[in-house]
């Protein structure tokens, strides 16, 4: 059992490229786009064991960025970190309210754009820190938010009844 | 006891940082690697194509309809613009072939054997893009066993609209021209020869700009920028936009053009990839419009 789950989340993690590099990537909003693989590693982080959420961040922040082929490493960085704050400052909600976990989600996603602009940076790559950049923070932000409308539901309904195992 | 785990804590913690500073190092040599893929990228790339390409179908016509749906008001409008601008390429097109017949007659009085530039295109279609807006790329569904190679520039109807920046065996990316750092090329003026590099302006949304232009330069509003054929491209006349606007640096020494792209790199679907050049010697001496149709 506990080799079949890292199989599933690996199929579901290159499921959700896909769909990103050829549906979602062709709807944006305001120019933005979304982020499915930060909404699924998110929501899947308040049902299972801190230390798994940590180890499917990070599977999937490398998967992702063998995907894209550039700075391997800094989604690696930005999805744990990211997870890392979830985990520590949402620690009491309540996750059968669907409104909580939804604004978690949101400020998230505002909180890895920020951190992948300072992983930018410190690359050396501050040309990509543009105006679309910015654009993307807000109104990708807001997608990620719509996207967790559907993703949270499934990772409730799928994962709620396993919380706590590892 | 607490001993123990106070251990523990410091090894994790140790653990962290040297896996924090290694995942550093990564993140700057491969942030460098723009052309080309490591075997594992390569592997990871190939074994996602089929379903790729499938999911790429499917949303064609889930996109399809949706917009559809938003443009039908629109359809008939262009539909009629597109009637008008067909007949007026017909016209142009009958006063080419005349002047094609002039070029080559008045080439063969000045004995030039070499008549024809002929390009080898393969055609592919785009079956995804970069996931991250950040970076400016499209991957096709063709590769390396179809003779796509690194550098190879690609087209569609309007122009040129990137290079190859990595191939898998059946796959590709482009990196478009609008990519602020490794989309750059060198263009010139069509009117003016006049020569300038043109990459993808710094906001970020789409535009181009053609730098290092002196303040004296002769380009105006309007010139059209092909590609120059020098540097790594190495394609002459491949034509990439507009002037639309030109912009005087603060210490008035540089300028800038703005370009208006011919391609519309917010809806690619099919491009091609231009794999070879070579000049063909014609035998055959076209004295009329009709040899040369033939």
């Amino acid at each position: 059992m506990k080799i079949i789950k890292p199989v599933i989340f690996f199929i579901v993690i290159c499921l959700a490229l896909i769909i990103e590099a050829t549906f979602f990537s062709r709807l944006k909003i305001f120019g933005a786009s979304s982020n499915i693989i930060l909404v699924i590693v998110i929501s899947m982080s308040f049902f299972i064991s801190e230390r798994r959420a940590f180890i499917y961040a990070g599977i999937a922040g490398l998967l992702e960025d063998i995907f894209i082929g550039s700075m391997i490493g800094s989604n690696v960085i930005v999805l744990i970190l990211t997870v890392y704050l979830v985990r520590t400052y949402s620690s009491r909600i309540i996750r059968e309210n669907i409104i909580t976990p939804l604004f978690i989600i949101f400020i998230s996603s505002f909180t890895y754009y920020v951190l992948m602009a300072l992983i930018i940076f410190i690359a050396g790559n501050s040309h990509l820190l543009n105006i679309e950049y910015v654009q993307n923070i807000i109104f990708g932000s807001i997608y990620n938010l719509l996207l967790a409308l559907v993703i949270y539901p499934i990772s409730y309904l799928s994962l709620h009844n396993h919380r706590g195992a590892n | 006891m607490k001993n123990n785990s106070t251990n523990k804590d410091k090894r994790t913690k140790t653990i962290m940082i040297v896996a924090l500073i290694a995942v550093t190092i990564l993140i700057r040599v491969t942030n460098n690697n723009t052309i080309g893929l490591a075997p594992v990228e390569s592997f990871f790339k190939e074994m996602l194509y089929p379903a790729q390409n499938v999911t790429n179908s499917a949303s064609n016509g889930v996109v399809s309809f949706f917009k559809g749906l938003v443009d039908y008001k629109d359809v008939k409008e262009e539909n009629d613009a597109l009637k008008i601008e067909i007949a007026d390429l017909k016209s142009v097109n009958s006063e080419l072939i005349q002047y094609r017949v002039e070029n080559e007659n008045l080439r063969l009085l000045l004995n030039i054997k070499e008549v024809q530039k002929d390009l080898t295109i393969v055609n592919a279609e785009v079956i995804g893009r970069s996931i991250k807006d950040w970076y400016k790329t499209v991957t096709i569904n063709r590769g390396y066993s179809n003779g796509i190679r690194e550098n190879m520039p690609v087209v569609n109807y309007s122009g040129l609209i990137g290079r190859i920046s990595s191939v898998t065996n059946s796959t590709a990316e482009i990196t478009l021209l609008t990519d602020s750092q490794y989309g750059a090329i060198t263009g010139v003026t069509t009117e003016t020869g006049y020569p300038g590099i043109v990459i993808g302006d710094e906001t970020g949304r789409g535009g181009l700009q053609m730098i290092q232009i002196p303040s004296s330069a002769n380009i105006m509003v309007g010139y059209e920028v092909v590609t120059s054929g020098l540097g790594d491209l190495g394609y002459k006349n491949i034509k990439i936009g507009k002037i639309k606007e030109i912009v005087n640096s603060l210490d008035g020494l540089m300028k800038k053009a703005i370009i208006e792209p011919y391609a519309d790199f917010d809806d690619l679907h099919f491009v091609g990839v231009i794999i070879k050049q070579e000049i063909i010697k014609e035998d055959i001496i076209a004295t009329t419009s009709e040899d040369v149709e033939k």
